[in-house]
């Protein structure tokens, strides 16, 4: 079979094939191309990091344009990040220079003439972000049908990315656009890590197309494991050893500074990384920037060289570049903490080991992180997840005696390694803001539209196909009173005045939020740039960025520019953003833990210490058959077990209810617990009365305040409020789970 | 004024196909044109300045179906007929006066493409000016200086007469290229190599889209681009006068094109090249050259993002405060079309009756009072406001004529109050919703 699909592909490939010494095809790269060569479908590739997806694709997708050459870009490869562009342009252009099939990527970074080029000669294969092709949308209507008139694949890099983000919907909205405009909808290959559910996936890459997909199965490597949980008691690392977010998901600062004392988890992390190649992965670029700080600052001690690098979102790209060049050489081990960024499949060599700070929110999260590790095809996976709380002293309140997320790390763990499950998508029900977004793009792509045709191009797009007409003119009623769109004498619709502004910004082409950000310049290395933070510092303040500590020399406002130079110490400073949210299955599975017998064998010596305690603890006070506590005074604990969604919906009632309830000062840390007083209220009839009353509650209008103001995307703030609080209502809020989970109260 | 005399077939035919369609006819239109006297009157007299070395530059400015394209098609064909050499262009979205991707040299291109004369009325003309250029000097050298085509120095004699007119160019921006384009053109004709006026008519017409192109194949190191189309046009009118003809007209219409564009530098930029234009017309640095502009007053008046925003504009455009309470000035730059009054619109309708009748060879039967009535269905139907805008209503009354025409049984007064008369609002409907569910979107 192997030997068929070899000799299928032509000339050039096979001698790259054999150029780069494979043996053999690998099994999803055989499937793959069968499927490509023998249906017209869709393909979904799903397959552990480091299978060779994306050879699988563009092996089989370059053999059909070299034998049928296209009279225009023959393959359109939508990536979530620049660098993987950079990185996949690498790769295959090696294998392109041979068939004269010409690579273009295509990015914010990329040199105008290089982009001219192809815009007068449209050939090959064109890599690019969302945020480009939606510039490309808006900007080259007059050139899209010449571009792509003959366009064979769409190859879509890490849809499970996608596929739970807004970002996901712009693609979609995207690929129908062009589908529009060439006059038919080409052959779409998702490539994506492992997922749980192949229906969910399946139906998003076809949306819209009315093509079936098909999924070759294949048995993916059987990778070793290696998995270790450690906790550690450190002094002071965060109030209550756990992140604390808001209602929307955003971190809330601690108020405290660390200490100069480098932590036992510290100390743990040095010798677990040193000489070797590692990766770690933190929840928040904060962390990241703490973690490395004090692995320098130990080195430093002990006198090891200093090869600590960092990689987050608001480093400058030429240090983020540095970090990934040195471990992709890896002939010096070194270590790189990063946030999300090196998620993605970005080739950073071989990893001898990840390290995981604090538990992961999803175990997609953790499975995409884990398969960083050992991308040989014989290695282990091997992953330290590594935990610190303060001292559970006897004092503290019964929430605050609770590793939360040492638990919800042996969740993730488990609900993989014994269930293989994954999150499902969460399907949008109402995306107004990316309604918003595609019908400015829209309308700057066409120039001017009837309103008819306006509501045709967009609201016929699948992702908008639940939007009424009803709510649609309420959006462009509001849009024409904003002055984002104008209605001119002959009835037409154009870009208002004040929509220009927003449009013809390079940041409007995301979905995703920005925030302003100032540039942070070295004073000492002739002004290199270090990277971005979002606030204002004054002179003589200190803030910790790329892994050092530096302290503020001069501002320049007008160019949103500070300077700095290097100094000593630790520091704190938070970069403002949302996470993911936590789904109730694990917030479940937590409660489980609590209450079985056995110790999984990663767990190591302090863990299963911290587990036995914590069991002891929840057994004394019945956590299996309670949900609410009372703690000293009339303050009350409640523990409802519920994913962040059902977590901010169960809030709501509580506050909304609060007088019925008799119950005041209600603060929470989410997704765990709610914390309140209550007066002369029994604990048992006050569980009993919150019950009932979520069972009460018909419909989330009623958790909605009559004047409130949703905006949580990015442009919330230009829908109407009434269409905002629908949003609210469909997207993040659950009522329907909530009850679900008094059951198991 | 006219109406009762013969009109060829050729003629009335392209009315009645154009009307029903919508479109205001490329000729023939003295023989339905109402109204505008004083400023026909006015535009005539552009046309005497523009004909001894002056330049002329007007906007039309009214509102749909006020008549603008009308007015430009007049004044194109009568220019036309008196040797004026013309051309006319729609502003879109891909053709303005500078845009990213050459929007400047697609509309430059139209123009070309679009020139025409009185020998050539509908469009095409540039190859047979140059053309009959050259005839023309052929025969005056035969007839001026006596020397037969057959004798050897009567290349040399067509060549220096060739040489003199381009020569008078030369001087102006760009002329020295212009020059040697139109030298090349000579040549080829010269040596019989078609290839060779191949490509200078190439790069008359804007096609060369690099300078490495147009160097490697006429030995001319510029193009025509976005920021240089003008200065060819200044040189078109210099040149077509310089060999016999009275100026060139150049026309803009759907101007509101630029009141569309959604990009403000980019807006900006597009009135920078009509003003650039206006002042080259005031400051006489154009000859034998007249610019028309058709638009909207919110293109011309909105002080947002009209041509009023442009302050420099503005300033120059703004009416004459002695202009207000119904007196008009014509002479200046803005001539402002009011709709067609009732009256108007009633004589109107009599000349494309005429036409008809003329043109199928009937006797027209109409009388005022069935006319007056079908203006007054039409009011009830669909409003004053809308029924002034000619194109509608005329293409309704022709299609009603059609009908009476075959079915002579019946009658226009049972037609016009009868169920299947249906006179549409105007609407801007876009083809492609017709049959969706969003045919009804409305706001």
């Amino acid at each position: 079979m192997s030997d068929a699909i070899f000799s299928r592909f032509p000339a050039f490939i096979q001698e790259w094939i054999y150029s780069h010494g494979w043996e053999e095809l690998r099994e999803i790269q055989i499937a793959a191309a069968q499927t490509i060569f023998t249906t017209k479908t869709h393909v979904l590739l799903a397959t552990g990091t480091a299978s060779g997806k994306t050879e699988a694709a563009f092996l089989p997708a370059l053999t059909l344009i070299h034998e049928d050459p296209p009279a225009s870009i023959g393959i359109l490869y939508i990536s979530p990040l620049k660098a993987l562009i950079n990185d996949q342009f690498n790769r295959i252009e090696e294998l392109l220079e041979e068939a004269e099939i010409s690579a273009w990527p295509w990015h914010g970074d990329i040199p105008r003439n290089l982009k001219r080029k192809l815009i007068e000669n449209p050939n090959g294969v064109l890599q690019i972000t969302p945020e480009s092709m939606e510039s490309l949308l808006i900007n080259r209507q007059q050139d899209l049908r010449r571009m792509f008139g003959d366009l064979r694949f769409v190859i879509i890099d890490e849809v499970h990315v996608f596929m739970n983000a807004e970002r996901g919907i712009q693609i979609l909205c995207q690929l129908e656009r062009l589908g529009n405009i060439i006059g038919y909808h080409p052959r779409r290959i998702g490539l994506s890590a492992t997922l749980s559910d192949y229906s969910s996936a399946e139906k998003w890459l076809s949306s819209g197309t009315n093509i079936p997909v098909n999924t070759p199965k294949v048995q993916g490597l059987i990778k070793r494991i290696r998995l270790a949980v450690e906790n550690f008691i450190d002094p002071n690392p965060n109030p209550s050893g756990i992140m604390q977010y808001s209602e929307a998901g955003e971190l809330i600062a601690p108020t405290s500074e660390p200490s100069s004392e480098p932590y036992p988890s510290n100390l743990y992390l040095f010798d677990q990384t040193l000489n070797r190649q590692c990766l770690i992965f933190t929840n928040t670029r904060e962390r990241a920037e703490t973690t490395i700080n004090a692995l320098r600052a130990i080195a430093d001690q002990k006198k090891y060289p200093n090869r600590y690098y960092i990689h987050h979102g608001s480093i400058s790209a030429t240090l983020r570049e540095e970090a990934e060049t040195i471990m992709k050489a890896g002939d010096i081990p070194s270590v790189t903490a990063c946030s999300v960024t090196l998620e993605l499949g970005i080739d950073i060599g071989s990893l001898e080991r990840i390290i995981q700070i604090g538990s992961p929110r999803t175990v997609s999260s953790f499975l995409q992180r884990l398969g960083r590790s050992g991308r040989k095809k014989a290695d282990v996976s091997e992953i330290l997840f590594i935990h610190s709380e303060e001292e559970p002293s006897d004092n503290k309140p019964l929430p605050y005696l609770i590793p939360w997320e040492l638990i919800q790390s042996i969740a993730i763990i488990n609900l993989y390694l014994e269930e293989r499950w994954i999150e499902p998508i969460q399907e949008l029900k109402s995306p107004f803001s990316l309604l918003y977004h595609q019908t400015m793009s829209s309308l700057a792509s066409a120039g001017e539209l009837s309103p008819q045709a306006l509501a045709q191009r967009v609201l016929s797009l699948t992702p908008f196909q639940h939007v009424s007409q009803d709510d649609y003119r309420i959006l462009i009623r509001h849009l024409i009173e904003l002055n984002h769109i104008e209605q001119i004498e002959d009835g037409g619709l154009i870009i208002g005045l004040d929509g220009e502004r927003i449009i013809r910004n390079y940041r409007f082409y995301a979905v995703f939020p920005d925030v302003v950000e100032w540039t942070v310049k070295d004073a000492e290395e002739s002004f290199d740039e270090i990277g971005k933070i979002g606030q204002l510092f004054l002179p003589g303040d200190r803030f910790p960025l790329a892994g050092y500590t530096w302290e503020v020399k001069e501002i320049y406002p007008d160019q949103k520019i500070i300077i700095v130079s290097k100094v000593g110490g630790r520091t704190r400073y938070f970069w403002p953003g949302g996470i993911a949210p936590v789904h109730t299955r694990i917030l479940q599975q937590m409660r489980k833990i609590l209450f079985e017998d056995k110790f999984y064998p990663y767990l190591q010596p302090s863990a299963i210490e911290r587990i036995q305690q914590v069991r002891t603890l929840a057994r004394k006070v019945e956590m299996d058959k309670r949900v609410l506590f009372q703690l000293a005074g009339h303050k009350f604990v409640l523990i409802p077990w519920a994913g962040s969604i059902s977590f901010r919906t169960i809030g709501r009632i509580l506050e909304f209810h609060s007088e019925e309830l008799g119950i005041r000062s209600i603060s929470q840390q989410s997704p765990y617990f709610f914390l309140f007083e209550a007066e002369d209220q029994s604990r048992d009839n006050l569980e009993l009365v919150i019950k009932k009353l979520c069972s009460r509650i018909k419909s989330p209008s009623e958790l909605i305040k009559e004047d409130e103001i949703f905006v949580w995307r990015k442009f919330d703030q230009y829908i109407p409020m009434n269409l905002q609080q629908q949003t609210l209502m469909d997207d993040y809020l659950d009522l329907e789970e909530v009850k679900d989970i008094i059951q198991s109260w | 004024m006219m109406s009762k005399k013969r009109i060829p077939q050729r003629v009335s035919a392209t009315i009645l196909k154009s009307l029903s369609a919508g479109v205001v006819p490329r000729i023939g239109l003295e023989h339905i044109a109402v109204g505008r006297k004083e400023e026909i009157e006015s535009l005539l007299e552009d046309l005497e300045n523009i004909e001894v070395g002056s330049a002329a530059f007007r906007f039309f400015i009214g509102r749909y179906g006020s008549g603008k394209s009308f007015l430009i098609q007049l004044l194109r064909n009568y220019a036309m007929d008196r040797d004026f050499v013309v051309a006319d262009v729609d502003l879109s979205p891909a053709r303005r006066f500078i845009g990213a991707g050459n929007k400047g040299v697609a509309t430059y291109r139209e123009l070309i493409s679009n020139m025409s004369t009185k020998t050539r009325p509908s469009g095409g003309a540039l190859t047979a000016i140059l053309e009959k250029w050259i005839s023309k000097i052929q025969s005056t050298v035969i007839t001026e200086k006596g020397i037969k085509p057959t004798d050897p120095v009567f290349v040399d004699q067509v060549e220096t007469e060739i040489i003199n007119a381009v020569n008078n160019i030369k001087d102006l921006v760009h002329g020295f290229d212009f020059a040697i384009v139109i030298s090349t053109y000579w040549r080829g004709h010269k040596l019989g190599e078609e290839e060779t006026k191949e490509k200078a008519l190439r790069w008359l017409r804007g096609e060369y889209t690099t300078k490495t192109e147009a160097r490697n194949s006429i030995s001319v190191s510029i193009i025509v681009d976005d920021d240089s189309w003008y200065d060819y046009i200044k040189l078109l009118a210099r040149f077509v006068t310089e060999i016999g003809y009275k100026g060139l007209l150049i026309f803009f219409d759907e101007a509101v094109n630029l009141y569309k564009i959604t990009h403000t530098q980019s807006r900006t930029n597009n009135y920078e090249k009509l003003l650039t234009m206006y002042n080259d017309t005031m400051q006489g640095k154009a000859e034998y050259l007249g610019i028309f502009v058709g638009g909207t007053p919110q293109f011309l008046e909105d002080r947002r993002r009209g041509l009023y925003s442009y302050e420099a504009l503005h300033s120059r455009l703004v009416e004459s405060r002695f202009t207000k309470n119904g007196l008009r000035d014509i002479s200046g730059p803005v001539i402002k079309l009011e709709r067609l009054t009732l009256e108007e619109i009633f004589v109107l309708l009599t000349r494309v009756m005429n036409v008809h009748a003329l043109h199928y060879k009937y006797e027209a039967f109409l009388t005022n009072d069935e006319l007056q009535e079908f203006i007054k269905v039409i009011v009830s139907r669909i409003g004053a406001d809308k029924l002034l805008t000619p194109r509608e209503f005329v293409r309704e009354f022709i299609i009603l004529l059609n009908v009476l025409r075959r079915n002579p049984q019946q009658s226009f007064l049972g037609l016009i109050h009868g169920e299947d008369f249906k006179p549409q609002v105007p609407s801007q409907l876009d083809e492609s919703v017709q049959g969706t569910e969003y045919e009804e979107f409305t706001l």
